[in-house]
């Protein structure tokens, strides 16, 4: 007879959270590796927060609010249906226009999974494997794009995996973007090598290679995310070339620290798109009862093509949750 | 002095009560601390501090390297680089001249630091003098005089310093109060004894003694020296069209190119006194010329990072130097000589005096070392002639280097031939050497260096008997009181083990010595908990979520030194060399983990396996030029030469054909792969081997339960010495030379004066019912058990450092550090011999009569909190014993061992 036994995560934020404030579900089991339960997982992330937007002389106070959703349902690490979706209204920093964002960000089926089996696969909604991309304002600060990193719609990826220590994979997605010769859509295929090493508690060197379909546009990126503790701290850099522009390349380089110290966590950020424009963030934040959460971030931008620097200080208020759900003795 | 006390065993109790004061608790944790036989451990001690002397390694490491131009880490390209300052004062476009400071802090194996201050002054000349056929030829000149000054330090050492030399000294040697607070923000790899006392380092071209008072003064262990050095050399650079043309198609012309082919001659004249206890003084003279020639290929860039934060700073050195190879020829003519000066005896003083301005007749006289001298020696003149050495050799060094910044690779090797005549108190002998000196760094930001050091040598006794028209010939004049034999030596120190690399670690021991070391304990890769809570977590995380998956990684235990030597007796090597062919192959084969079979029917034929295994051989051996370790099996070509030395061996019959033929056995680029099939092939043959560990488990807060017990068998290992049935030979004459040498080199001081033992140590802490009018929650004290106290003293000064535990991993975080006179207080156990004799003593941490800034203690037993505490102990102030460390935490009122 089965049996089913519900967990809800009220875990502290740090740590345990992944982008903005999405904390992830945990089993309570081990039965995992030994069988395949069935399992649920939805978590979410809210957040309302005041901002304070600076741009040479001009200071505003404008209110905004984020969201973001994701949910799972699976059996086991055989197969599992992923869903994540994200959703803001903030003040742009150039305009006075309220920036809006509503998207279903990830929408696909796994096959596989990456913790425990030698090949896996997924399908549907997805980025091409790329880089690590590690961008944990990406929903708050409405002017930071995915820049160089790959934005998919549909797609497909296939890992393959030797004893924990080396993954392969390879995929392919049409772009969010139009060939500007043919008008067609353009695709991509892309590749990602990610090699576990062990330094302090676990770290992973990423190498990508990614080319458009017509073979125009070409990526390229490195990476390095070592884990110690609950402290992160990766160095990401990403270079872009395309066959129409050869003299001139774009560039990343980003690095971020993530820190906890007791119930705080703070996190640093830097970025530097080369000839474009550098930015730093650093934020803080404080898990409270009732599963809240205050958030204080602030971030500076400097542009050089149109010399210029603004600030962004933030405070929110969020409210995050994750419940889990793993079948007892199938 | 034993630099093997370590941990036994833990004891934790907790006696709660709850009837005094309402709710008033007490309870207690204590560490024990173990004393290994001293016998046992003076002899590993002995054979593994000879070996380590890095001035008899190699006659070539003072030449231009990229390891000098090289950032070591993080902390020495940003903060240590203060104390490495060069003024570079042009007087032409060919003339300058450089003034210097550089400080090198070296580790040593029972905890403090050699910290070494030198200071330079001298012309350089560079000139490029035309060209050959396009190649621009240069010529290069220099001396320089120099004054060094290498002082033993310890932590404890540098608080006690501080509180003898008063308020405003203090200040300034802790740089206003900055590098306190650089400890406590920076991590734990930041050392403040690389930055401490300026003071000290800036008047070091004025340290170098005088007089017999001014060496009196020295501390214990100090030793300082002054010279000359000097050198020429004639350069050309030999990259052409056609490497430039190379460069280019591989996309590598951001990178400069140099291959500089020179020849070059140098010398080096140097007088360096040790203190070595109240009264008695080492001296010794040092004279060293070298002529050879070197080519150093270098492909590489010096990048500056974050040049542009700061406008006067240059940035922070970042080399990417994808080939960097040193290839040098040298011929070394080497002299030493050692005197023991009692200055409290007025003949050895004047004697010392005048040896210190480089006048030795005196001390000559006083000992009959006198070149014809007809009186006798003095006796009671308090000079003791040591010893006086020649040393002719030839050395080929190579030297090969690879660096991305963040990641570093080096490897040395380097081999040395020649003759020693030697006399000490005993009369003249002579001596014929060959060394093999190995040395492989890797190195990386995160945690920092892991070497692998090997030392093959092989002296042979000798006197010289001349012949007719002037020739001469070497007779072997081993017998059974001094033997003939070649030692090896392995030494392992690696600052960051996980178990991966434990595992590594134990199997090259164990393969290189052939000892199975079946006690050495067999860590799980993984610890079991750990790995279940990772899946439990990252079961249900989005797949996609490449950033917050943690892949599960082999469990960090701390740092690990060890060390393997193996004694070969020439006879043994001769029976080998005897054994048919098969033998060799087989042997070969298990070394390098290939099928012995095929290999075993080679015989003396050479075969289609030979000639391909051979093939590959040379054809991976551009490899080497990038210092890559490709793991191909040599066997073919290891085969031919040990072989060859093995046929040299058997044929030779005169002490320079076995020297010649050891060189050929010797000269390899698989030292553990060589050592192994020796071993192998001597099996069931007496051949005496030690290994000793020293490990030292570096705790964390947040370690699960199996990385506890993964640690604990981990510290099991401390201190333990592997033997074979075999005893260990005694030193022999020249080794016994070469150990008095290794007092000079930093690490290489052997002080026997006696210092206090650690034996246990109790933390107590009764909390009160409820705080007194003065707010204190309770009462925190130690209570520590020592051992091997002088009759002289009856107090002990102890050092108490207390540091934030775990909670931030990157910094060290000293929250306070104290000096404390402590009286024993439960009287006195009587001793059953003199040095069993053990005092007990008490100490109360906060409160009224407790140590200086501890009010964070009070906090802690208030609301909680871990630490590490470290107590160092001494007598007399200026002898510390090796710091010992036990991590505490305080929940909810009660102490808890961590």
């Amino acid at each position: 007879m089965k049996t089913v036994s519900s967990v809800l995560i009220l875990s502290g934020f740090a740590g345990i959270c992944s982008a903005e404030g999405l904390q992830i579900c945990q089993l309570k089991t081990d039965k995992w590796v030994i069988y395949n339960p069935y399992t649920a997982c939805l978590s979410g992330y809210g957040e309302i927060s005041e901002r304070m937007l600076a741009k040479e002389d001009t200071n505003r106070l404008k209110g905004g609010y984020l969201g973001q959703l994701y949910g799972s349902i699976g059996l086991g690490h055989w197969l599992s249906l992923h869903v994540r979706g994200g959703f803001r209204q903030l003040a742009d920093p150039d305009s006075d226009e309220f920036a809006k964002y509503s998207r279903t960000e990830q929408g696909y089926v796994q096959l596989g999974h990456p913790i425990s089996d030698p090949i896996y696969l997924s399908m549907g909604r997805i980025d091409a494997p790329f880089g690590l991309n590690h961008d944990m304002y990406r929903l708050s600060l409405p002017s930071r794009g995915r820049a160089l990193w790959i934005s998919s719609v549909n797609g497909g990826r296939l890992g393959f995996g030797w004893r924990d220590e080396l993954r392969l994979e390879l995929g392919t997605s049409n772009l969010n973007q139009d060939d500007p010769v043919t008008g067609k859509q353009r695709k991509v295929l892309s590749s990602r090598l990610i090699r576990a090493i062990d330094l302090l508690n676990g770290a992973k060197l990423m190498a990508s290679y990614a080319a458009s379909s017509d073979y125009r546009q070409r990526r390229m990126g490195m990476a390095t995310l070592v884990h110690n503790y609950e402290n992160r701290t990766s160095l990401e850099w990403v270079r872009q070339t395309d066959s129409e522009t050869p003299d001139v390349f774009q560039q990343i380089f980003r690095f971020v620290h993530e820190q906890q110290e007791g119930n705080w966590a703070w996190n640093l950020a830097m970025e530097e798109f080369r000839r474009n424009s550098y930015r730093l963030s650093f934020g803080l934040t404080r898990p409270w009862p009732r599963m809240l959460f205050s958030t204080l971030s602030v971030h500076y931008q400097k542009e050089n093509l149109e010399p210029r620097d603004h600030w962004v200080v933030m405070a929110g208020l969020g409210f995050g949750t994750a419940w889990a759900w793993e079948e007892k003795d199938p | 002095m034993s630099f093997f006390c370590s941990v036994r065993s833990i004891v934790i109790s907790l006696c709660a009560f709850k009837a005094i004061h309402g709710h008033a608790q007490s309870s207690q944790i204590e560490k024990q601390f173990r004393q290994e036989s001293e016998k046992r451990n003076e002899v590993y001690e002995s054979i593994n501090r000879m070996v380590q002397n890095p001035m008899l390694a190699s006659g070539l490491a003072s030449g231009t390297d990229s390891i000098n131009r090289s950032v070591d880490s993080l902390m020495e390209s940003i903060f240590y680089s203060v104390m490495d300052e060069e003024l570079n004062i042009k007087g032409s476009d060919t003339m300058s001249l450089i003034s210097g400071y550089r400080r090198d802090v070296h580790p040593t194996s029972f905890g403090s630091y050699v910290v070494v201050d030198r200071f330079q002054v001298g012309p350089d000349f560079l000139k490029n003098i035309g060209n050959i056929r396009g190649l621009p030829l240069t010529f290069n000149g220099n001396s320089q005089l120099f004054i060094t000054n290498a002082n033993y330090r310890s932590d404890a050492q540098r608080k006690a310093e501080g509180e003898r030399q008063g308020f405003w000294r203090d200040l300034l040697a802790n740089w206003l109060g900055i590098l306190p607070l650089l400890s406590n923000v920076l991590p734990p790899s930041f050392n403040p004894q690389e930055l401490y006392d300026p003071v000290t380092y800036l008047q070091t071209p004025f340290l170098f003694p005088s007089s017999t008072e001014e060496a009196l003064e020295l501390p214990i262990g100090n030793v300082r020296s002054y010279g000359v050095s000097g050198g020429a050399s004639l350069s050309i650079d030999m990259v052409g069209r056609s490497a430039r043309s190379l460069q280019k198609t591989l996309g590598l012309s951001d990178l400069d190119l140099v291959i500089p082919l020179s020849v070059f001659r140098d010398a080096e004249h140097r007088i360096s006194i040790l203190r070595r206890d109240e009264s008695h003084v080492w001296l010794s003279l040092s004279e060293v010329r070298r002529l050879g020639t070197s080519l150093a290929p270098t492909l590489g860039k010096d990048y500056k990072v974050l040049q542009k934060l700061v406008k006067w700073w240059a940035g922070v050195p970042a080399p990417i130097t994808p080939m960097d190879f040193d290839l040098q020829k040298a011929r070394i003519y080497q002299i030493d000589e050692l005197f023991d000066f009692d200055l409290l005896r007025e003949n050895a003083q004047e004697a010392f005096v005048k040896a210190l301005h480089g006048d030795f007749q005196r001390a000559r006289e006083l000992t009959g070392q006198l070149a014809g001298q007809e009186t006798k020696p003095e006796q009671n003149s308090g000079v003791t002639f040591q010893f006086y050495r020649v040393t002719t050799r030839n050395e080929t060094g190579l030297k090969q280097e690879r660096s991305f910044y963040v990641a570093q690779s080096q490897k040395q090797n380097t081999f040395g031939v020649g003759e020693s005549r030697t006399t000490d108190r005993d009369g003249e002998f002579l001596t014929l050497e060959a060394e093999q000196y190995m040395h492989d760094r890797n190195w990386n930001l995160l945690v920092g260096a892991d070497t692998a050091e090997f030392r093959h040598r092989l002296s042979i006794p000798v006197r010289k008997e001349k012949g007719p028209n002037k020739s001469s010939r070497f007779i072997l004049t081993a017998n059974a009181s001094n033997p003939l034999y070649m030692t090896a030596s392995l030494r392992i120190i690696d600052g960051f083990v996980d178990v991966r690399d434990y595992r590594k670690t134990l199997g090259l021991l164990r393969r290189y010595s052939g000892l199975p070391m079946d006690d050495a304990p067999e860590i799980p890769l993984l610890a079991d908990d750990v790995e279940k809570r990772l899946m439990r977590e990252q079961a249900l995380m989005n797949p996609m979520d490449e950033v917050y998956a943690r892949p599960t990684t082999a469990t960090f235990l701390g740092k690990l030194v060890a060390s393997a030597h193996l004694y070969f007796p020439h006879d043994m090597i001769i029976a080998m060399a005897r054994k048919e062919e098969r033998a060799l192959w087989t042997s070969l084969a298990k070394a390098f983990d290939s099928d012995p079979r095929p290999w075993a029917r080679l015989g003396q034929g050479e075969g289609s396996l030979y000639y391909m295994n051979l093939l590959g051989s040379y054809a991976l051996m551009p490899l080497r030029l990038l210092n890559v370790d490709s793991g191909y099996p040599e066997i073919a070509l290891e085969q031919r030469r040990i072989r060859r030395g093995f046929d040299a061996l058997l044929k030779a019959r005169e002490p320079l054909d076995i020297l010649a033929a050891y060189e050929l056995i010797l000269d390899t680029s698989h030292p553990v792969e060589l050592m192994q099939t020796l071993g192998d092939m001597a099996k069931g043959l007496p051949v005496p081997i030690i290994v000793g560990f020293n490990c030292q488990a570096q705790d964390r807060k947040q370690d699960s339960p199996d990385i506890k017990a993964a640690k604990k068998q981990f510290e099991s290992l401390n201190d333990k010495v592997f033997e074979s049935p075999w005893p260990i030979p005694p030193l022999k004459r020249d080794q016994s030379i070469e150990e008095k040498l290794a007092n000079f080199t930093p690490g290489g001081y052997r002080d026997f004066r006696r210092m206090p033992k650690l034996m246990h140590l109790r933390l107590m802490l009764d909390r009160f019912g409820r705080p007194t009018p003065d707010g204190d929650q309770g009462q925190m004290r130690i209570q520590f058990g020592v051992q091997n106290m002088s009759i002289r003293h009856n107090n002990v000064q102890a050092y108490i450092r207390i540091e934030q535990h775990g909670a931030l991993n990157l910094g060290r975080f000293v929250l306070s550090e104290n000096i404390v006179k402590v009286s024993p207080e439960f009287g006195t156990r009587p001793p059953r011999t003199k040095n069993e004799r053990m005092e007990t003593f008490q100490l109360p941490l906060n409160g009224p009569d407790g140590l200086e800034g501890v009010t964070f203690i009070d906090d802690a037993i208030a609301k909680g909190g871990s630490f590490d505490m470290h107590i160092s102990l001494s007598e007399d102030g200026e002898v510390w014993s090796p710091e010992q460390t036990l991590s505490f935490a305080i929940e909810a009122g009660v102490l808890q061992n961590l």
